[in-house]
């Protein structure tokens, strides 16, 4: 008995490995189903902080680079806004604006936020932006930034969030191909982060190269018709049943700052006939 | 013995700060991410008691996790480093250093010292990259990974290294 305790005592340090190492993997392993993890994140007080101290600080070295961005959009929203005008013009005794058509973006509220840190060269990367919940922002709010598409809210602490980009290979996003209304989902296969791939697309779908991709509004994250990207390349599907379609994501991750975030779209109805539909799916399982 | 903890804490903040600001975004053509982080656990005295070394090493994986998002995967790797430290040390050190031995050029000689960080870090990287992709399905993938990031670390930690030689 004695030498027992003795071993114990002279091995004790063994138990404390095995503690530290089963914590890690509860971490490791929780990080996608347990909120409390989100403590464990650069969304976290002290990492948080540490990055939007040095965000403000390289905020400086980009600004001619985004001046040049926003003049740019500026022409090309303007040109854009004087072609409809034209065409509002020579129609307007027969346009009739249809329910859908109204533009989604009156009624919305957004929130910005900056971004103080992100990763690209990850498989599963993530954004973290200096707004959380104290500013009215949760997990599954849409996120877009100046060219387009940037993500969904992913965790949220007080102050800081943690977002779900397209560059993360856990993140699917319901797209259509513009004017065609085919649709297809968004994701990423964790190469190159200026890249995505466009699932599911029907075999019957009619589309070209260089068509934009944009998201479809069938979700309660994001209202239809936020730019994603543009496709660049055509590819069967592996079963052969659909097309692949790389997209050039229209946000460039490597060097986002700013970003709006979009609040939830107010269809409950569609949540809980998606809950019942899963709910049958496992039923039958 | 306060002087030496004082060290510690101001050289883990150093390695933590330079990880998460900078290294962390630094990704060599596409694969190679350096990680001299590690190279606060290896510089831990010979004779340190096993759980202090344990518990740094956590808490330091813990705090680079927090930084680079990927809670538990460097703080598994690192508590394994940790463990493993004193071991390392044994083996790779010459046979007449000293007890109390300090992880250095000047203490070890260039070629074990360059040896130890050199295992060390290809163990370290090992690990991390398994448990951070989690799969074999893309072997080649991961052999780049680690070579190129034991490459990179092995540079900037013997920079580190020759920097404090020459100041000693």
């Amino acid at each position: 008995m004695g030498n027992l305790l003795l071993f114990l005592q002279k091995y004790n340090y063994w138990f404390l490995f095995l503690l530290l190492e089963i914590f890690s993997f509860v971490l490791m392993f929780q990080f996608n189903s347990y909120q409390g993890s989100v403590y464990f994140t650069s969304a976290n007080e002290v990492s948080g902080r540490v990055y939007d101290v040095k965000s403000e600080i390289t905020a400086y070295f980009d600004l001619a680079r985004l001046n040049e961005e926003l003049t740019q959009q500026n022409v090309q929203l303007n040109l854009e806004l004087s072609a409809l005008r034209q065409q509002l013009e020579r129609n307007s005794d027969t346009i009739v604006v249809s329910r859908h058509m109204q533009p989604l973006v009156d009624t919305l509220t957004t929130i910005p936020a900056v971004v103080v840190n992100a990763t690209t060269n990850r498989k599963n990367n993530f954004i973290t932006i200096n707004k959380g919940e104290s500013d009215g922002i949760k997990p599954d709010m849409g996120v877009v930034g100046g060219n387009g598409l940037v993500g969904v809210i992913y965790q949220t602490t007080a102050h800081y969030s943690l977002v779900l980009p397209l560059v993360n290979m856990m993140s699917t996003v319901s797209c259509r191909i513009r004017g065609r209304n085919y649709l297809g989902n968004l994701r990423w296969d964790g190469e190159d982060s200026q890249y995505a791939m466009l699932e599911d697309v029907p075999r019957h779908a009619y589309f070209k190269k260089g068509d934009l991709v944009e998201t479809s509004g069938y979700s309660t994250m994001f209202p239809a018709g936020i730019l994603a990207g543009k496709i660049v390349a055509i590819y069967n599907s592996s079963d052969g049943l659909s097309y692949e379609l790389k997209v050039k994501l229209a946000t460039d991750f490597g060097r986002i700052r700013d970003v709006l975030i979009l609040p939830l779209q107010a269809v409950p109805e569609l949540n809980v006939l998606e809950d019942r539909i899963k709910k049958m799916e496992e039923d039958r399982k | 013995m306060i002087a030496s903890f004082l060290y510690k804490l101001l050289q883990a903040a150093l390695l933590l700060l330079a990880q998460g600001l900078i290294l962390n975004h630094v990704n060599i053509l596409g694969y190679a991410t350096p990680m001299p982080f590690i190279y606060f656990i290896l510089t831990f005295q010979r004779g340190t008691g096993r759980k202090t070394l344990l518990l740094s090493g956590f808490l330091m994986g813990l705090a680079s996790d927090m930084f680079a998002n990927t809670p538990g995967i460097s703080a598994s790797a690192c508590t394994l480093l940790a463990m493993l430290q004193p071991s390392l040390l044994d083996i790779l050190a010459p046979r007449d250093s000293a007890e109390d031995l300090l992880p250095s050029f000047s203490t070890m000689g260039v070629g074990p010292y360059f040896r130890y960080l050199f295992v060390s870090t290809l163990l370290f990287l090992i690990v991390y990259y398994l448990l951070a992709i989690f799969s074999l399905a893309h072997p080649i993938d991961i052999l780049i990974n680690i070579a190129g990031g034991t490459l990179f670390t092995l540079l900037i930690m013997l920079g580190i290294a020759s920097f404090q030689k020459k100041k000693a």
